[in-house]
């Protein structure tokens, strides 16, 4: 990275746009930018920090960029931008946020930050703010900056201890270290992967066997299914029989049962019948009162019919009389005829009274007895006496019959009752057996299907093919990683000694007394070690050294680790004397052109005067005086004093 | 209606007798084939008429004064007196009463052959065999029905 232009728009003092040409040469790598204190060094520094890495890498946020001037006006932009070679092509960035108009004594509000980037021309399509940054630490990762765009008076942390974590890192990313830890990381991330795949398959052998021995116990478990299946099978068969033979039990029972309600029918129809014969008997015994006027009818018949033709006592007596005297009734005189026949009339009757007295009787009897009704009552009665015998010879007979059939039996009511629970109960049974036979069989199904489709699984293949091979993987792999870090740790060393000779070699050119020290070592953690002539090594730190001296000794390390490093970047160097004697201060000036390709020194006026700079006179490419605008006190702008 | 020395009905003092009381306690009391012993009486009575049967036996056993007998027997007493007279015919009360007693045990005699023949009381073909003898049997009895041919 070789920076050719910086441009400024509204970017803290710089009111308006501004651009800086920065481009050198290779044997004019130096810049030097001159300014008085808070005209605007710093923010030059901040600048370059803006555009790659935006206003957090500043410390400050992005209002606070914003030109204070510029914002009482108008609504209107600040932004940064830089254009550089990188790897043979032209950069193009700019990061830049808008601001609103805002009055004087107050910070506007900005948007979000944005950044564009064009590389030879043509914009690159940066959606995320992630896809940004990975972009730029592509070109000069953050923490590798600050081996590049430094204060000189603040390099000095790099000779304190412990140096932090941050420092270490990337002092490890400039060594090229940190991509190989990462690559390290990395395979033992490949490793650590083949490690869990291992244990996946070694745990899915011992999940197949697991599933080899739950297949087996469902299988058990089918079989177990099966005979209990076929076990109520019987059971079920069973309850059928003891239904069956309690519907026998219970058609028999119900059919004696029928009968014996049947005779006991007819043994009441029979003892009716008996009541009945009984009370005929009992007519019968009150009709043969009746008996003797019955068989006496004929002749009682004879002598009513005889009594009927005697004459009457009346006429008789009438006769009498008229025969005595000389006229009838009707005073008419009786002739001999007339007399004659009532004289024969009278003789016919003579010694017949008793025959009529008979004959009345038998008809007053006849009237008051009605012998014809009366026998026809008899054969009445004695009709229904020969229904009511014939109905009790089949009564009888019926019940002689059921007794037969019954056996002896009584009443089989309780029998019924007991048969009837029975078959309810093995009902129950039979249903519950039929229920359970179902659900088992549906059981049976879903187990089979499982067994079935769990058994084909098993079946598949599995060897320790799988496993071997992945073992194979990974010990190539933890074969690769421990190579790896070997080869870091080779490298780590082999790099720390390199840095620290080139440190040694820059700080013994750097300082001011090049015949006490032997040169600087470099710790495991980075910690920078005086080596002495009398051969102590010391941590810089607890020798307490001067700011100078500790000034020189970071610059010894930066510029050291810049010459190491496979990157390229410029080296900015805000306030770069500080508080050097003057020894330290010639040695460092004739030094920069030599600590990277393109060198950039903002300094004040006190620290270099023309006399410091012109050892390197020859070797400076542009120089820059950075002063307050005649026009606007509070705004600064550049002004090239030498150069093209 | 007029009564004659010969048609007088019988004495109220007249008793009923037989010479066969076990026949009756066996009829009427134990069979109970009549409701009273005067039934059967009056019944043997028209069978011995009709088969002008007289029992050879004297009659021994009182069974009841006629005058003893209340209003609800008028049939069988009726039937008696109209017997009394068919089967004597004269003015001797005594032997009238003899008569009815010979016939009423020669007519038992006949039931209870039938009787221990059949073991039972056929009535009905005793009636009708009743009906059939009665036309023979009328013509003896000719002293009775002196009436106008």
């Amino acid at each position: 990275m070789r920076i050719k232009q910086l441009m400024l728009e509204n970017f803290r003092p710089f009111c308006g746009r501004h651009t800086i040409d920065l481009s050198v040469e290779k044997s004019r790598p130096v810049i030097l930018i001159k300014a008085l204190n808070d005209v605007g060094k710093t923010s030059l520094f901040k600048a370059i920090q803006f555009c790659l890495y935006g206003s957090k890498a500043t410390g400050e946020k992005a209002f606070r960029h914003v030109n204070r001037t510029a914002c009482t006006q108008n609504d209107g932009r600040t932004s940064v931008k830089l254009i550089f070679d990188h790897e043979e092509k032209l950069y193009e960035i700019t990061r830049f946020v808008e601001f609103k108009k805002s009055p004087p004594g107050s910070f506007p509000d900005v948007s979000d930050e944005v950044l564009e980037v064009r590389v030879d021309g043509i914009p690159e399509k940066l959606e995320s703010i992630k896809e940004q940054n990975i972009y730029i630490e592509a070109i000069l990762p953050e923490d590798a900056s600050q081996f590049f765009l430094f204060d000189g008076e603040d390099i000095q942390k790099y000779t304190r201890h412990p140096p932090g974590e941050r420092v270490k890192e990337a002092i490890e990313m400039v060594l090229g270290i940190r991509e190989l830890l990462n690559a390290r990381e990395d395979i033992e991330d490949i490793s650590r992967d083949l490690g869990r795949e291992l244990d996946d398959l070694l745990v899915e052998r011992s999940k197949h066997a697991q599933e080899a021995v739950a297949v087996e116990n469902l299988g058990n478990d089918i079989t177990q299914i099966r005979n209990k299946i076929a076990e109520l099978g019987d059971r079920i068969k069973q309850a059928e029989e003891n239904v069956r033979s309690c519907d026998e039990t219970l058609k028999k029972h119900t059919a004696i049962q029928a009968k014996i309600e049947s005779r006991k029918q007819a043994e009441h129809n029979r003892d009716l019948l008996r009541e009945q014969i009984k009370a005929n008997e009992n007519k019968i015994r009150d009709f043969n009162r009746h008996l003797g006027v019955i068989l006496v009818a004929p002749l009682l018949l004879e002598l009513s019919r005889l009594g009927r033709k005697t004459v009457p006592h009346w006429k008789r007596a009438a006769i009498s009389a008229v025969l005595q005297s000389d006229f009838c009734i009707c005073d008419r005189p009786i002739d001999q005829s007339t007399r004659e026949r009532f004289e024969r009339i009278l003789d016919r009757n003579l010694g017949v009274s008793s025959l009529q007295y008979l004959g009345d009787q038998a008809t007053e009897l006849l009237f008051d007895t009605q012998p014809e009704a009366l026998e026809k009552n008899l054969y009445e009665i004695l009709a229904q006496r020969r229904d009511l015998e014939s109905n009790l010879v089949l009564q009888e007979q019926t019940i002689s019959d059921l007794d037969k059939e019954i056996g002896g039996r009584e009443d089989l009511a309780d029998d019924i009752k007991a048969a009837a629970d029975t078959r309810r109960r093995a009902a129950v049974d039979l249903q519950q057996y039929i229920v359970e036979k179902q659900a088992k069989e549906m059981d049976l199904e879903t187990k089979n299907s499982e067994y079935g489709r769990r058994q084909a699984k098993l079946a598949e293949q599995f060897t320790d093919k799988d496993i071997e091979s992945k073992k194979a993987h990974l010990r190539s792999s933890e074969a690769c990683e421990t190579a790896v870090k070997e080869a870091i740790d080779e490298l780590v060393d082999k790099s720390k000694q390199r840095v620290a000779e080139l440190a040694s070699k820059v700080f013994l050119e750097l300082t001011n007394a090049p015949r006490l020290y032997q040169g600087i070592e470099i710790t495991n953690e980075y910690e920078l070690k005086i080596k002495t002539i009398g051969g102590t090594t010391r941590p810089v730190w607890d020798q307490s050294p001067s700011a100078g001296q500790s000034q020189i000794i970071a610059t010894a390390y930066i510029a050291a680790l810049n010459r190491y490093t496979a990157r390229e970047a410029p080296v900015i160097i805000d306030t770069p004397i500080g508080r050097l004697d003057p020894i330290h201060k010639r040695n460092l000036i004739e030094y920069y052109p030599e600590i990277g390709p393109q060198v950039i020194i903002l300094y004040q006026p006190s620290e270099l005067s023309s006399e410091d700079i012109e050892p390197i006179e020859k070797c400076i490419a542009s120089e820059w005086l950075l002063e307050r605008d005649p026009s606007n006190p509070d705004a600064s702008i550049f002004r090239r004093v030498k150069g093209r | 209606m007029s009564q004659t020395e010969n048609s007088a009905p019988l004495d109220e003092n007249f008793m009923v007798r037989t010479a066969y009381p076990d026949v009756y306690q066996e009829l009427w009391q134990k069979k109970k084939l009549f409701k009273n012993q005067i039934h059967l009486f009056t019944a043997a009575l028209a069978i011995g008429v009709l088969y002008n049967a007289h029992s050879q036996k004297k009659p021994h056993q009182d069974i009841v004064r006629i005058g003893t007998l209340s209003e609800e027997h008028k049939e069988n007493i009726d039937v008696i007196n109209i017997l009394s007279q068919v089967v004597y015919v004269g003015p001797d009360k005594r032997a009238r009463g003899a008569a009815i007693l010979s016939y009423a045990d020669g007519g038992l005699e006949i039931i209870w052959k039938e009787y221990q023949a059949q073991g039972m009381l056929d009535i009905p073909r005793i009636v009708e065999e009743a009906k059939k003898k009665w036309p023979d049997r009328i013509p003896e009895l000719s002293h009775v029905f002196k009436g106008p041919s």
